[in-house]
């Protein structure tokens, strides 16, 4: 032991004191912000200022694709379109691919309060779960009542007096996704009938959508909860994302020290002239 | 939002709570009751909640419709429940039209969205100049339409890579390598993310910080 080096140490040492170390970290800057600095990416500017060009009157449909699993990740962002959508007047149709989507909008309703306070049906509407993908979201561009015969608390559609002004693709500004869910939207609401199409994508999906970005198909991307930070950002309203976003920079901070650490003996080996 | 005052509530964050610990515990302390039991609960209650959603869900969409005089809906729903014959080896047979159906109606749907934005678009805003008159844009431009062109000659496999294929495919590589390098470092990002929030939620169930 005594004649081992620093890193034959490291390599040896249990790793579960490397995941309380990761613990750690995320947890402080949790307990006590750092408030690092957040740059805004273009792509996140883009979505923002096309939030901030919907017109008072605007319907836009918001496809919550996010599990309860995904909400420190969409959730923070799903807030400021909705804060943002809703401070320029516009009437927002959600729906949802996942199973638990009735929680996430129960969770929305406690982060935004003044949803509850709008006039349902008019302003706002939730028409809950959906299956289908392509085929679903090929239907709703032609019949949205065809998909959801009454919203989700079982009101008939043609009850909600919103939903007689959006029951086609045309009649909706854009298409919000959230965390996945966006090449339906794109492939049968943008391409086919000019819906803008945007949104934000949990962090796995930022480099898969880069190429819509760039073709055009989508106008405007926030990717994960560094997107959802830079959105809180431009609205002025930091919240969790922001404060979540100082934990995932100083753990990658560790893990890029830990890498260092790792490979370093390695290195030193080979300019020994070692194998 | 405030902490819970009722107690079930109360009672509620603190199952979670300790239903994450469980979860979590599995990779400090290997396969674990409380794991287990986490486990048990978690695969329990997801399969029950996409039962209810769905039959609802089917209830809503085709059930209720039907029974309202919309006799059409009888189409889809005979189609969906032939989806269960694939259990019985003697009814088996039946299941092939409802699959048929489904992967029919979903190719057609797909293969005609999927032309503007995934291919067309696609080539054109690879050798379209770039909007942009940075350096940058041109750099991102030059990167996108060599890597493309490169990353397509490593898949060719029906020349050998020798002459000309052999510095592309390999530049190919390269870049294919990178472009996994970017997605998991995304997939990173997410993985912390998740967990991020799982320990933000135990620090709230703790009054550690507020809700």
């Amino acid at each position: 032991m005594a004649n081992q080096t620093i890193f034959e140490r490291l390599d040896k040492l249990d790793r579960r004191i490397y995941y309380w170390l990761i613990v750690i970290v995320i947890a402080w800057p949790l307990v006590s912000p750092i408030g690092l600095p957040i740059t805004v990416k273009p792509s996140t500017r883009a979505l923002y200022d096309g939030l901030t060009a919907v017109q008072e009157g605007d319907v836009v449909l918001i496809d919550i694709f996010m599990s309860v699993s995904t909400w420190a990740e969409c959730m923070g962002g799903l807030v400021v379109e909705t804060n943002t959508l809703l401070d320029r007047g516009a009437r927002l149709v959600y729906i949802g691919d996942s199973v638990d989507v009735s929680r996430s909008w129960d969770r929305l309703n406690e982060l935004v309060p003044r949803l509850g306070t709008l006039e349902y049906g008019t302003d706002v509407v939730f028409l809950g779960y959906y299956t289908g993908q392509d085929a679903a979201a090929s239907q709703m561009a032609v019949d949205m009542s065809s998909i959801f015969p009454a919203d989700h608390f079982g009101t008939p559609i043609e009850d909600l007096p919103l939903m007689r002004d959006a029951n086609s693709a045309t009649d909706y500004a854009m298409v919000l996704f959230t965390a996945e869910g966006e090449v339906k939207w794109i492939q049968q609401w943008g391409a086919p009938y000019g819906v803008p199409v945007a949104g934000m994508g949990i962090a796995m999906k930022g480099s898969a959508l880069a190429p819509y970005l760039a073709s055009g198909d989508i106008f405007g991307l926030a990717v994960g909860v560094r997107g959802a930070a830079e959105l809180e950002k431009l609205a002025g309203m930091p919240a969790a994302a922001t404060t979540t976003m100082d934990a995932i920079s100083s753990t990658h901070l560790l893990f890029v020290i830990l890498i260092v650490l790792a490979n370093l003996p390695i290195i030193f080996n080979k300019i020994k002239g070692g194998s | 939002m405030a902490y819970p005052t009722e107690i079930w509530a109360v009672l509620g964050l603190w199952v979670g709570a300790v239903l994450t610990v469980g979860i979590y515990s599995y990779m400090l302390y290997k396969e674990n009751p409380l794991y287990r039991l986490a486990e048990h609960i978690y695969i329990g209650i997801a399969f029950a909640i996409t039962a209810v959603v769905s039959v609802q869900n089917t209830n809503r969409i085709a059930v209720t419709p039907l029974l309202n005089g919309q006799i059409a809906f009888i189409i889809p729903i005979i189609l969906g429940l032939g989806m269960y014959t694939v259990f019985v080896e003697e009814y088996r047979w039946i299941s092939r039209y409802s699959i048929a159906t489904l992967v029919g109606v979903s190719l057609g749907v797909v293969t005609s969205g999927t032309l503007i934005p995934n291919i067309i678009n696609q080539i054109t805003s690879t050798i379209a100049s770039p909007s942009g008159a940075t350096m940058m844009d041109w750099f991102n431009f030059l990167y996108v339409g060599i890597g493309t062109i490169c990353a397509l000659s490593y898949f060719l496999f029906t020349r050998e890579h020798t002459g000309v294929l052999a510095p592309t495919a390999r530049l190919g590589r390269l870049i294919v390598m990178i472009a996994l390098g970017v997605m998991f470092g995304n997939t990173v990002l997410f993985r912390m993310s998740m967990l991020s929030g799982r320990i933000e939620y135990l620090l709230q169930v703790l009054r550690l910080i507020p809700m």
